[in-house]
């Protein structure tokens, strides 16, 4: 087990040039040994908040802080953070024993301690054998590991990951996101791990951070994110939502009654109590599996009858798509939905508590 | 058909560009005074007379101190130069790279005749340092444009992957960059040395006394027709194509790796 340090991230800023800002005052505090992800859409500024991290990139504005101490301003060489980058960055003139003793040599090992430590490293990685190989030998999966034991060999306290595993397939991906959760429970050290893939920030973190326009969206765990978006943009960038929109009428405790121009009357629930003022207009979200139909929607606070459209397989589960108005479509998903014809007049219900109250997006 | 005909036209252009060079190997081994052909006897005598040439020597021993010093000096000033122009962004950097290089696109006379006016101005002695000096301004920006585009290639994450893991600036340059960087850098020297071996009008504007070797020629064809000329032009030539064969063996296969 290798010694884990807490982080703080505050007001965190960075400006490209005048007009460019692509973090934007974040503040974040990450427990020591925490599997974090920051996820989001391209140029969401998750690579750059990482690389500030590493030092690799200067803070704008703000300051970081590794276990309490001030890092703003320390050169990456002189942080106790390694980053793992997605091309794995591994030297190609050099061995791959060579290459992970690299930051071992740096700080002083002799040849044949940093020689030992390494072959230690690739025996854990379960490569024993390919020490004297160069990197443009290795398959990706390899280099991968490679990569991951050159950084945790330097024993840092904190592992950035900028998306590793963007470069392999599915299949080897899904065996890697198992084995980098694995392998940072075993090593007990803070991991950020920066991803646009919603499948594996789901799959992996033990909390993430939505980002957007170099803010956090939201941050929540995996359960809460996505059981609970607080707004249109996380509801639809973790899994599919079906987002609607609708005018208060009344509102009692964390009930709210809206008129729809399809549904009629929606009834929506705002556990996360985001302020809703009577006559103004809200928007709120529904998962395509919580949506019933035909005899199953018998009986929910909300619903109405559709038109199937199409179908999409996703394997597991059936997916299709049903028209409400001429406008306006909806996801719905579960085992039934194959069943149905196209064209077939639906019934579809979902309840209460499925409909959740979403926040300005303005705020 | 049409194939034969191609490949009997590509034949004709390669000749046509490398009969001057064959005529004069082939003459550089008469035994006669004046090349004519056909040739009646053949003859090493104008080796030998090259061979006891004093002058000669000299004008090799400059042209291959200028050579070497100014392809390894301009190498490294156009690596320094590539280096930031490749790796930082700042405003006006491509008219700053632009600016840089423009050198090469001035006609070497009037580089040459300028850098008489500029050396003398300032009463600057003429001889092999004023040489080097005109044969780096022009090497330095033919080092920058073969260096910058291998620069072009190199993934700046290996340099930030060093530096996480604790190298300095200094060490990542000679761990790293310089690796990365090397079929580059002996490209550069050994075409930079080609180029300076064989120039001629900026080494005869800069220089009095102390003569390069295309000097010599010159200055042999000029006073009378002198046949080891012939002999120096095989040997300049033979050298020249090897070294420049190396520079190009050395740029592709780092393009390759």
């Amino acid at each position: 087990m290798l010694k884990a340090k807490p982080i703080e991230l505050i007001g965190v800023t960075k400006r490209f040039g005048h007009n460019v800002v692509a973090v934007d005052h974040f503040n974040l505090s990450i427990p020591s040994g925490e599997f974090l992800t920051l996820l989001g859409p391209s140029g969401c500024g998750k690579t750059t908040l990482l690389r500030m991290i590493a030092g690799l990139e200067q803070v704008s504005l703000g300051r970081i802080m590794i276990d309490g101490e001030d890092v703003t301003g320390i050169p990456p060489n002189r942080r106790d953070t390694s980053i793992m980058f997605q091309d794995y960055a591994l030297f190609p003139h050099k061995t791959i024993l060579e290459n992970i003793g690299f930051g071992l040599k740096l700080r002083g090992l002799t040849k044949s301690e940093y020689r030992k430590r390494a072959q230690e490293m690739l025996d854990f990685i379960q490569l024993p054998d390919i020490g004297k190989r160069r990197p443009s030998q290795l398959s990706g999966g390899q280099k991968q590991r490679v990569a991951l034991a050159r950084s945790l060999v330097i024993e840092p306290s904190v592992l950035l990951l900028d998306e590793p595993l963007g470069a392999l397939d599915a299949n080897l991906r899904r065996r890697m996101q198992v084995e980098l959760k694995r392998l940072q429970r075993d090593v007990g050290i803070t991991f950020i791990y920066v991803t646009h893939d919603q499948e594996e920030a789901l799959s992996m973190s033990d909390r993430i951070v939505v980002m957007r326009n170099g803010q956090a969206e939201q941050i929540g765990t995996p359960d809460e994110i996505y059981r609970a978006p607080r707004t249109e943009f996380v509801a639809n960038f973790i899994g599919q939502c079906n987002v609607l929109e609708g005018k208060v009428v009344e509102i009692s405790d964390s009930l709210v009654l809206c008129t729809h121009e399809a549904f009629g009357q929606l009834k929506a629930v705002n556990p996360k109590g985001f302020s809703v003022k009577l006559g103004s207009t809200v928007k709120m979200a529904v998962r395509p599996e919580n949506i019933a139909i035909n005899d199953g929607a018998r009986g929910k606070e909300n619903g109405a009858t559709v038109i199937k459209r199409d179908q999409i397989f996703v394997g597991s589960t059936s997916r299709c798509i049903v028209s409400v108005t001429a406008g306006m479509e909806f996801i719905v998903e579960g085992p039934r939905v194959a069943e149905l014809a196209n064209t077939e007049k639906v019934q579809i219900g979902w309840s209460a508590d499925d409909l959740l109250v979403l926040a300005d997006e303005d705020k | 058909m049409g194939h034969a005909l191609l490949h009997l036209l590509s034949f004709t252009i390669v000749l046509a560009l490398y009969l001057p060079i064959i005529t004069l190997i082939v003459f550089s081994f008469t035994a006669a005074r004046y090349p004519f052909f056909p040739v009646k006897s053949w003859s090493l005598k104008w080796y030998e007379a090259l061979w006891k040439d004093q002058q000669f020597y000299e004008a090799l021993t400059n042209s291959i101190i200028v050579s070497g010093l100014a392809s390894v000096v301009a190498t490294v000033l156009g690596f320094l130069a590539a280096y930031s122009l490749t790796r930082s962004t700042f405003r006006g950097r491509s008219a700053l790279t632009g600016f840089m290089v423009i050198p090469l696109s001035v006609p070497l006379v009037l580089l040459a005749l300028s850098l008489r006016v500029y050396f003398a101005t300032f009463q600057v002695n003429f001889d092999l340092f004023t040489v080097f000096l005109g044969h780096m301004v022009y090497m330095v920006p033919l080092s920058i444009l073969i260096l910058r585009g291998r620069f072009q290639g190199f993934p700046w994450s290996h340099e930030e992957a060093a530096f996480d893991l604790g190298a300095g600036r200094i060490r990542t340059l000679f761990e790293i960059v310089l690796p990365w960087m090397m079929p580059a850098v002996v490209g550069s020297i050994l075409l930079n040395f080609t180029f300076s071996f064989d120039e001629f009008i900026i080494a005869w504007f800069l220089t009095n006394f102390e003569i390069t070797l295309p000097i010599k020629i010159w200055t042999d064809l000029l006073m009378n027709y002198d046949p080891k000329v012939n002999v120096i032009g095989t040997i300049v030539f033979l050298l020249s194509v090897s070294v420049a064969f190396l520079a190009m063996f050395s740029l592709r296969k780092g393009n390759q790796s």
